[in-house]
C-alpha cells in the first residue's frame, strides 16, 4: 500500500519506517505507544538541527538578517498550520507548549472572565485529564457546574444526552475528537451543531487526531481546536491553539512578560492582539521549525491510506485480543482511531507491560490520564496499544503472541 | 534485564506473594492507616497498622496494584509486625536506600534481596517502593506530632 500521495517519492508501507531514525537504532522495537507520543520523522530532526547549526536567532526582536530569517520561518509555519487545519487566517493560530496548555489558555484567558456562579461547562466522561481538570477547577473556583456527557455501553458518546445538558447558562462545550483510552471517534459535527443551536462555543481536543485525521476547522465550524506537535511526528514542547476569528478579541494574555506588549506605562500596559498576546518571553522557535517540517511530511502522506492502515491494525488487534481467554478489550465503538485498551484477568497492566517490554514491545499501562472514564467503567487500569503509520500486521501478531505466552506463564 | 531473569524473579517471590499476600484484608478498626496511591498507574493500597504503644502489633493491607507492588507491600507488612516504630523507620530507609542508591541489603533475607534485584528495572521502581515510602512518610509525620 502506498502511503505517499506523490508516488515519485515511493514511500510505502514497507519502507516508511526508514523515515523514522529510532527504528534503525532499535531494529526490533515494536512501538505501540503512539497515543502518548509518536516517533520523530527524519526531516523534522534535520530541520531543527539545521536551525540550531545555521539559523539560530530569536524572532520578532532583532533587525539583523539571522533574526529576520528566523522570524520569517516562524511566521511561515503559522500560515502552514492555518492551511493544514483549514483556518481562514494565520492570525487564528497561536503556538503553545502543547494541547494541555492550549486548553488551559482557553480556560484561564477566555472563559474565566465570562463564567459566573450558576453557569455551566459541558465535557464528556471520556476526556483526558487535560480537557477535564481545567474546567473542573474553573467551575469550582467560580461556583459553576461541570456537566458530563455520558457514553453508551459500547463506548460511543451518548449524543442524545447532550441536548438536555445545554441551556442558556452553558458557556462552553469541551470535547475530545478521539478518546485516548477507548479510541472512540466522537461525532464532532453533531456536537458542534447542537451546541451552536444554543449559542454555545465548542473546544475540540484534537491531541489524538491532529496528525492523521485532519479536521477542517472552517468546515466543522468549531470555535477552538488544540493539538500537540509530538503526537504528530513533530517535536516535544510545541502545540497549537486555533481560535475562531470572532472570539480572538476575547482571548487575553496567559502569561505576562516581554514580546506581547504594545505600550508599557507605569500604571498600565497595552497588549498586542491574539495570537501575539500569548507569546510572552522567547517562544519555542526550533519547536515551531520542527512542527513545520512534521506538517510537510504529514501533508505529503496519503492520509486516507494511512487511516485505513492504522484502523486496520487496531481492528485486527482488537479482534485477536478478544479471542484470548481472560482478555477483556474495552469498548466497541462504532468508529475508532488506532487505539486499543485491554486488561487481562488477574494480571495487572504494569506486569503485562513489563513482560511485553522484554519482547521489545512498548505499550502504555496505567490510567492514561483518564481516571473519570476508568472509574465509570469500574476498571482500575488498562494496557493500551496505539498504532501509527509505521506499525505492521506482524507487530500486532507479535503482541498477541506475547500476551498469550504471558498468560501461560502466569497461570 | 533478560526475560528469563524477570521470570525467575517473579517465580521466586512475586507470583506466590501476589496470589497469597500476607494479611491482605481490610481492618477498619486499626489504630493507624495510610493510603499508598500511585495516580499514574492506578495502584492503591490502604495500609492498616495496629499500634501497641510504639510497637506495631499487626499490619494489614488491602487494595489494587500490580503483582510487584502487592508482593512488596506483603513483604513489608510481614516484616514490620512486632517492630518498634523507630526500627520500622530505619528498616524502610534501609530498603529504600538499597533500591534507589544500590546500598547493601542483608543477603540472607531472600525476600528483600529478590525485591531489591528489581531495582535494575527502572520502570518498576515506583511499584516496589510505593508502600515503603508511604509508610515511612506516615511514621515520620506521626513521630513529629508526638514530639
Amino acid at each position: 500500500m502506498a502511503l505517499y500521495k506523490n508516488t515519485m517519492k515511493s514511500f510505502s508501507l514497507s519502507n516508511i519506517r526508514e523515515r523514522f531514525p529510532i527504528f534503525s537504532q532499535h531494529p526490533g522495537l515494536v512501538y505501540l505507544d503512539n497515543a502518548a507520543t509518536t516517533q520523530r520523522v527524519d526531516t523534522m530532526i534535520e530541520a531543527m538541527d539545521t536551525f540550531y547549526h545555521k539559523q539560530n536567532a530569536t524572532v520578532h526582536r532583532g533587525v539583523y538578517e539571522l533574526s529576520a530569517t528566523a522570524s520569517q520561518s516562524f511566521e511561515a509555519c503559522r500560515t502552514k498550520v492555518a492551511d493544514f487545519i483549514g483556518a481562514t487566517s494565520p492570525g487564528n493560530i497561536a503556538f503553545t507548549k502543547g494541547t494541555t496548555e492550549s486548553i488551559n489558555i482557553v480556560a484561564s484567558s477566555f472563559l474565566r472572565r465570562k463564567l459566573r456562579p450558576g453557569d455551566n461547562v459541558v465535557v464528556s466522561i471520556m476526556e483526558h485529564h487535560a480537557n477535564f481538570i481545567p474546567w473542573q477547577m474553573l467551575c469550582r473556583e467560580v461556583g459553576a457546574e461541570l456537566r458530563i456527557i455520558p457514553i453508551s455501553g459500547n463506548g460511543d458518546l451518548d449524543l442524545g444526552a447532550l441536548e438536555p445538558l445545554l441551556d442558556n447558562r452553558t458557556r462552553l462545550v469541551a470535547i475530545t475528537h478521539i478518546s485516548n483510552l477507548l479510541g472512540t471517534f466522537n461525532p464532532i459535527e453533531e456536537v458542534i451543531a447542537l451546541a451552536h443551536a444554543k449559542g454555545v462555543p465548542v473546544l475540540i481536543d484534537a491531541a489524538q487526531s491532529g496528525a492523521l485525521y485532519p479536521m477542517d476547522v472552517t468546515q466543522v465550524d468549531c470555535d477552538f481546536l488544540a493539538f500537540s506537535g509530538h503526537k504528530a511526528f513533530g517535536p516535544f514542547g510545541i502545540g497549537v491553539l486555533y481560535t475562531r476569528q470572532e472570539l480572538k478579541a476575547d482571548i487575553h494574555p496567559y502569561t505576562y512578560g516581554g514580546g506581547i506588549v504594545q505600550n508599557v506605562m507605569l500604571d498600565v500596559t497595552d497588549f498586542k492582539p491574539y495570537p501575539y498576546n500569548l507569546d510572552a518571553g522567547t517562544p519555542n522557535i526550533p519547536g515551531v521549525i520542527g512542527l513545520s517540517a512534521a506538517i510537510d511530511f504529514t501533508r505529503d502522506l496519503d492520509r486516507k491510506a494511512c487511516v485505513e492502515h492504522v484502523q486496520g491494525l487496531s481492528h485486527l488487534c482488537r479482534n485477536e485480543l478478544k479471542r484470548i481467554n481472560g482478555v477483556k478489550v474495552l469498548g466497541e465503538p462504532l468508529k475508532t482511531g488506532g487505539i486499543v485498551s485491554f486488561y487481562i484477568d488477574d494480571i495487572h497492566p504494569h506486569d503485562v507491560a513489563s513482560f511485553l517490554d522484554e519482547d521489545h514491545i512498548a505499550v502504555r499501562a496505567g490510567v492514561h490520564c483518564a481516571q473519570p472514564l476508568l472509574d465509570h467503567l469500574d476498571v482500575a487500569a488498562t494496557v493500551r496499544a496505539s498504532f501509527s503509520i509505521y506499525n505492521t500486521k506482524e507487530e500486532v501478531e507479535h503482541l498477541v503472541h506475547a500476551v498469550k505466552e504471558l498468560i501461560k506463564f502466569w497461570r | 534485564m533478560k526475560k528469563e531473569e524477570l521470570k525467575r524473579i517473579y517465580r521466586q517471590q512475586i507470583l506466590e506473594r501476589n496470589k497469597n499476600p500476607y494479611h491482605f484484608e481490610k481492618r477498619e478498626g486499626a489504630t493507624g492507616h495510610c493510603l499508598a496511591n500511585n495516580p499514574i498507574c492506578g495502584d492503591k493500597f490502604t495500609l492498616y497498622l495496629d499500634f501497641n504503644h510504639d510497637n506495631i502489633r499487626s499490619a494489614h493491607f488491602y487494595g489494587f496494584g500490580c503483582a510487584l507492588s502487592k508482593a512488596s507491600t506483603s513483604i513489608l507488612m510481614e516484616k514490620i509486625e512486632g517492630m518498634p516504630q523507630k526500627d520500622v523507620i530505619a528498616f524502610c530507609k534501609m530498603f529504600l536506600a538499597a533500591v534507589r542508591e544500590n546500598q547493601p541489603i542483608d543477603p540472607k533475607d531472600l525476600s528483600l534481596e529478590t525485591l531489591a534485584q528489581m531495582r535494575d528495572y527502572q520502570g518498576r521502581l515506583d511499584c516496589i517502593t510505593l508502600s515503603w515510602e508511604t509508610l515511612l512518610n506516615h511514621l515520620l509525620k506521626k513521630e513529629m506530632h508526638t514530639l
